[in-house]
């Protein structure tokens, strides 16, 4: 392992388990360490540091570590409760509401989760794949919105009607499965590298939440006067303002 | 009185005759601990610097690179006494069982 090597898992571990703040002083202390070894001295240095993540270990506070790991699993169980739902698709004994809760907790925890506590003092630039990635699930969700819309308007003749059904829950199983690899990939790297990827979050879990909800209608439904389309709507607005403002 | 203590006796009275660098420090009480890792020592003197018993700014030493540097405090010194008295008691009470 060279020195590069060993400060990028280095630099992994301790961003994941300290407090950013924490988290960039030890990484430029042992930047100054690591500098003191030659390039020839790769056994030595591991030997004597230590493998990176148990030398990271040694760093970690366990009471501060284990309300990370606390507020990590609230959030990202957030999204998985959601994804096994639609994967499920049995909407027995459901009630829109625990959704509601579920998208409203999911906010409230990321917020104050990456408070501007753990905000950088200097702004580093905005990273290029969110940017992108917001923008593929900004477009799954306009294509998941025309295919079900679609569908319910029978605009698309080609398609066989009994597989109507069919054609939405895959649409919507492949929606809200992106939403949640997506969603847990912003979680990870709002710790370890910036905290403006609770974006992804966010916007991940209004689309996942979105998905129940309509998947949670289509498979209970007796009539389509129920359809909460405000509350989609609603929903979709809360999200969109706090991925923006998460951005910024 | 556990080894970590001792370590940080040791640190604190390393500092207590001359301000060090980061990896200096690391480097000297490895080679007395060398059973000891650099980083479980540094998790340390991190410790240490955290509470208050030792403090950092930027130094530079002759010709050398911008370091930075580690230097006692006034609760460190009340710390390291502390440690001190303990140990002698420890000393004391293994002397007064015959331990050699």
């Amino acid at each position: 392992m060279n020195k590069e090597t060993y400060l990028k898992k280095f630099s992994s571990a301790v961003r994941w388990m300290l407090p950013k703040s924490d988290a960039d002083e030890v990484l430029a202390d042992y930047d100054e360490i690591l500098s003191e070894y030659s390039e020839e001295d790769e056994n030595i240095f591991v030997k004597e540091l230590g493998e990176p993540v148990q030398a990271a270990k040694l760093l970690s506070e366990p009471k501060v570590y284990h309300r990370w790991l606390v507020a990590f699993s609230l959030m990202a169980f957030f999204l998985l409760i959601s994804e096994f739902l639609i994967l499920r698709a049995n909407f027995n004994n459901y009630s829109n509401t625990s959704m509601y809760i579920i998208f409203i907790l999911g906010l409230s925890v990321s917020f104050i989760w990456f408070r501007p506590k753990y905000r950088e003092k200097h702004k580093s630039t905005f990273p290029p794949k969110l940017l992108l990635m917001l923008f593929v699930l900004i477009v799954c969700m306009v294509v998941t919105a025309v295919i079900v819309e679609s569908l319910f308007q029978k605009n698309w003749n080609f398609i066989p009607f009994e597989i109507y059904g069919v054609v939405v829950y895959r649409t919507l199983l492949f929606t809200g499965t992106l939403s949640t690899i997506f969603g847990l990939f912003g979680l990870i790297k709002a710790r370890l590298s910036d905290y403006r990827w609770r974006s992804l979050y966010v916007m991940s879990l209004t689309l996942l939440v979105e998905c129940v909800l309509i998947l949670a209608i289509l498979v209970s439904m007796g009539s389509l006067i129920h359809f909460p389309i405000t509350n989609l709507i609603v929903i979709g607005v809360i999200g969109f303002i706090f991925t923006v403002v998460s951005i910024c | 009185m556990l080894k970590k203590d001792i370590i940080e006796l040791c640190l604190l009275h390393m500092l207590s005759s001359e301000d060090l660098y980061g990896y200096e420090i690391l480097r000297r009480l490895h080679e007395s601990f060398p059973d000891t890792q650099e980083s479980a020592i540094y998790a340390l003197l991190r410790r240490l610097c955290k509470e208050g018993y030792t403090e950092q700014y930027e130094g530079k030493k002759s010709d050398g690179p911008t370091r930075k540097y580690y230097r006692i405090t006034k609760s460190g010194y009340e710390k390291k006494d502390n440690l001190l008295n303990e140990w002698h008691r420890l000393r004391d009470t293994l002397s007064a069982l015959g331990v050699q």
